[in-house]
């Protein structure tokens, strides 16, 4: 499928214009100089964990618990990255580990 | 510029490093852990997380895992705005 120079340029373009404008959609809504409404800024301070729980188990939906690997790798790596972060709080190797561990049972056992 | 930099490394690697890559998707849901496991250390209430884990396994329930997103995003800020009070 051979894509034009200026349809990815025009799509660059307005996904630009649609980015800026939600960016700036808060600043223009709720006043430049008065206080942001303490909804807001409770929404600010919470969201960050609920967002991130969410993450984790919208990266793990596709799985399938009652076809044959139920799931047992992803469970096993996850395990195994928490482990390793409590034990070493280090980004890098808790990542890694369990990435390594993930593709060790997807690819050679199960 | 290091994000760039980064990029254009990562792309060229990826075209001359040839080995079996299946399972490398899970790098990603490995760093959601880990910065979750890093916020339940810094945030005192974890009330907001408890939301979130809960709130996306009953949408995973009653939605299905292809039409998750958008009455996860309600039932998240219904939830929030009903835990604010107390």
């Amino acid at each position: 499928m051979h894509v034009n120079i200026s349809y990815s340029l025009i799509a660059i373009l307005i996904m630009g214009i649609k980015t800026f404008s939600i960016r700036s959609a808060p600043f223009v809504l709720f006043g430049k100089n008065k206080a942001t409404p303490k909804c807001i800024v409770y929404l600010g301070n919470n969201l960050p964990p609920v967002v991130m729980a969410m993450l984790i188990i919208c990266c793990l939906r596709k799985i399938n618990l009652h076809a044959f690997p139920f799931g047992i790798p992803e469970a096993i790596g996850i395990i195994t990255v928490a482990v390793l972060h409590i034990w070493k709080r280090n980004n890098l190797i808790s990542i890694l580990g369990g990435t390594s561990v993930y593709m060790i049972l997807v690819q050679l056992i199960l | 510029m290091y994000w760039v930099v980064g990029t254009i490394i990562g792309s060229v690697a990826g075209t001359i490093i040839k080995f079996n890559t299946k399972g490398i998707d899970f790098a990603m849901t490995a760093l959601f852990v880990v910065i979750f496991i890093e916020q339940w250390y810094s945030y005192k209430n974890h009330i907001p997380a408890a939301i979130g884990i809960l709130s996306t396994i009953i949408s995973l329930i009653i939605f299905g895992a292809d039409n998750l997103v958008l009455p996860l995003m309600l039932l998240i800020t219904i939830t929030l705005m009903i835990f604010r009070s107390r």
